[in-house]
């Protein structure tokens, strides 16, 4: 069997036979008839299958290889060079991601390089696991925001919307601030006399001239400030016990009608008291361009007026102790001011709480920094040759120019004020 | 045929349009009747002669180029139809058309078609084979190397093809 095979596999492929096989494969052959038949099977296959007419490819085949090969020129040498071209190039786009992350560093709101900066903050913040120095760069994050404020307002970029938090606090000059950035607060922005002194808060805002005209304030956590900031020593800070400052208005005056008529009477006499709430009313007598009050803004955690203001006989600091007219005391009382110690009811300006909730908050909850509310007018600017006057909220200058006798920052509920 | 080892890319873009001009002819008829179309035949062509463009500086300078060059080609093929067959349930082309007039309209000089139906019958372990010791004139010794395989095993391939060969072609007729 394996003798047959052998003599099979010498006819499949006789063209290779040496001179000596063939004529031992003939011999074979001779006395072999199958496999005689076999092998001329085999030759005549042979001449069939050499005899096919070789296909002609197309004339384009040879433009195509050509294309593909010699014309391009990929040869061994530059594949050689491509891991080195492609180091190379990782290198570049490494010194490019690096030199942005460093060119953004110094970048503020409103630079174009800014989100770039505040993505690799949120990238390293989130790549901080340890408790502690997490802690340490957020606190680390809230003094760059801070930072970036004061060198907004030291560049007088104007408009440019901001996000800052820290203790609220009131300066010896009547201004407020928050983590010592001068702010102004419009109605719509909350009454910060309504907050304790040194309390942290996160604001939104824009940048004016020189300070920030906040658009949204919220109260945080104490914790939440950096320790660098907490409240300076001399700030007057409200009583822990008092009450939190209720947007509620209340029908029910502190005042009893008895004890207002007294005030009236021989309210100049009574001692000025200290309180958050400011009390100024502008006086008749005084210039157009004079102080004429203390607006919520600028009233003194102490109570005390801030300096400039001109303080007459007939016009006393404090709420407690009498307007300089019957007026406004009527105001007051039917508004259910609050006697020392007691909160402000809202401005009746102010939004509705779920309107408010709805525009000024992102999904977090955090105020939107980019969006003014649509219940707040255009912010408040002073005018370059008011420099020199303290500084006033916008409203507060509403309030005085409408000629009306309410304190800014007051609100006569409904159905009260007619 | 070339036997220098080329140095430089000039020496080897001669070497390899020396080699082009001599054997894509015959590449193109051997992957041709593997593949059974026109269009595939030249796209693994140009596939082969680019994979031997690349790899042309590993050649030694004494190789046998047309080994060489058909073992890239039938590697190209074999790449090509395990493709194919694996897609063959698209119904993309219909290969179920008559073999006589995809010949018939594809190929001006092939006119024995009566052959190729026969060659097409053959599964492609043996087909291969057969094409390159009976169409292109290898040795046995040149068809180990392209297959890859000893040369036993390549007589014995042969001979199983052949004789599939004339039971293909004895129907045909």
């Amino acid at each position: 069997m394996a003798r047959k095979a052998r003599w099979l596999g010498l006819l499949a492929t006789y063209r290779e036979l040496s001179p000596r096989e063939r004529e031992a494969v003939d011999r074979h052959l001779e006395d072999d008839d199958q496999s005689r038949e076999l092998a001329r099977l085999f030759a005549e296959q042979d001449a069939l299958l050499s005899a096919l007419t070789p296909p002609c490819p197309s004339p384009t085949l040879r433009e195509r290889v050509m294309a593909a090969t010699v014309a391009r020129g990929e040869t061994a040498a530059s594949l050689r060079w491509r891991p080195v071209l492609a180091a190379a190039l990782s290198l570049v786009l490494l010194v490019l991601v690096a030199g942005t992350g460093v060119a953004s560093s110094g970048s503020l709101p409103g630079d174009t390089l800014y989100p770039v900066k505040r993505a690799s903050e949120q990238v390293r913040l989130a790549f901080t696991l340890h408790d502690q120095g997490r802690a340490h760069y957020m606190e680390r994050l809230i003094e760059i925001r801070r930072q970036e404020v004061n060198a907004l307002l030291g560049l007088g970029r104007a408009g440019v919307p901001v996000a800052f938090e820290g203790p609220l606090e009131h300066s010896p000059e009547g201004e407020w601030l928050v983590a010592g950035v001068p702010v102004i607060f419009p109605n719509d922005a909350g009454d910060p006399s309504q907050m304790v002194a040194g309390s942290p808060v996160h604001v939104t805002g824009e940048i004016g001239d020189t300070e920030v005209h906040v658009e949204a304030m919220r109260p945080l956590e104490p914790s939440s400030v950096p320790a660098g900031r907490q409240p300076e020593p001399g700030h007057e800070r409200k009583d822990a016990a008092d009450p939190a400052p209720s947007a509620t208005p209340t029908h029910e005056p502190t005042a009893t009608p008895q004890e207002i008529e007294d005030r009236s009477q021989g309210g100049d006499d009574a001692p000025p008291t200290a309180t958050l709430t400011p009390t100024a009313e502008p006086d008749a007598d005084a210039p157009e361009d004079a102080p004429r009050g203390a607006p919520p803004g600028r009233s003194r955690p102490d109570g005390s007026t801030p300096p400039g203001l001109d303080k007459g006989p007939g016009t006393p600091a404090a709420p407690a102790s009498g307007g300089d007219d019957g007026a406004d005391d009527e105001d007051r009382r039917d508004a259910g001011t609050p006697s020392e110690g007691q909160v402000s009811p809202p401005a009746a300006t102010e939004p509705p709480a779920e309107n408010r909730g709805a525009v000024d908050r992102d999904p977090d909850g955090h105020p939107d920094p980019t969006r003014r509310p649509p219940w707040a007018g255009p912010p408040g600017r002073r005018t370059p040759g008011d420099a020199s006057a303290p500084r006033r909220s916008r409203d507060d200058a509403e309030a005085h120019s409408d000629g009306s006798d309410a304190p800014p920052g007051r609100a006569t509920p409904p159905g009260k004020g007619d | 045929m070339p036997a220098a080892q080329p140095v430089s890319k000039a020496e080897r873009d001669a070497l390899f349009v020396e080699l082009y001009n001599e054997f894509h002819q015959p590449i193109f008829g051997y992957l041709f009747r593997l593949l059974r179309d026109r269009e595939r035949a030249e796209d693994a062509v140009q596939e082969a002669f680019a994979k031997a463009y690349r790899a042309l500086h590993r050649l030694d300078g004494d190789a046998n180029h047309r080994a060489w060059l058909y073992r890239i080609a039938t590697n190209t093929a074999y790449d090509r139809l395990r493709r194919q067959r694996l897609i063959a349930w698209l119904p993309l082309r219909d290969d179920d058309e008559d073999p006589a007039l995809r010949y018939d309209q594809a190929d001006d000089c092939d006119v024995n078609v009566q052959v190729q139906q026969a060659l097409d019958q053959l599964p492609v372990r043996y087909r291969a084979p057969l094409l390159l010791y009976s169409v292109d004139g290898l040795s046995t010794e040149e068809i180990a190397r392209v297959l890859g395989i000893s040369r036993s095993g390549v007589k014995m391939r042969l001979l199983r093809g052949r004789r599939m060969f004339i039971e293909a072609h004895g129907k045909g007729e």
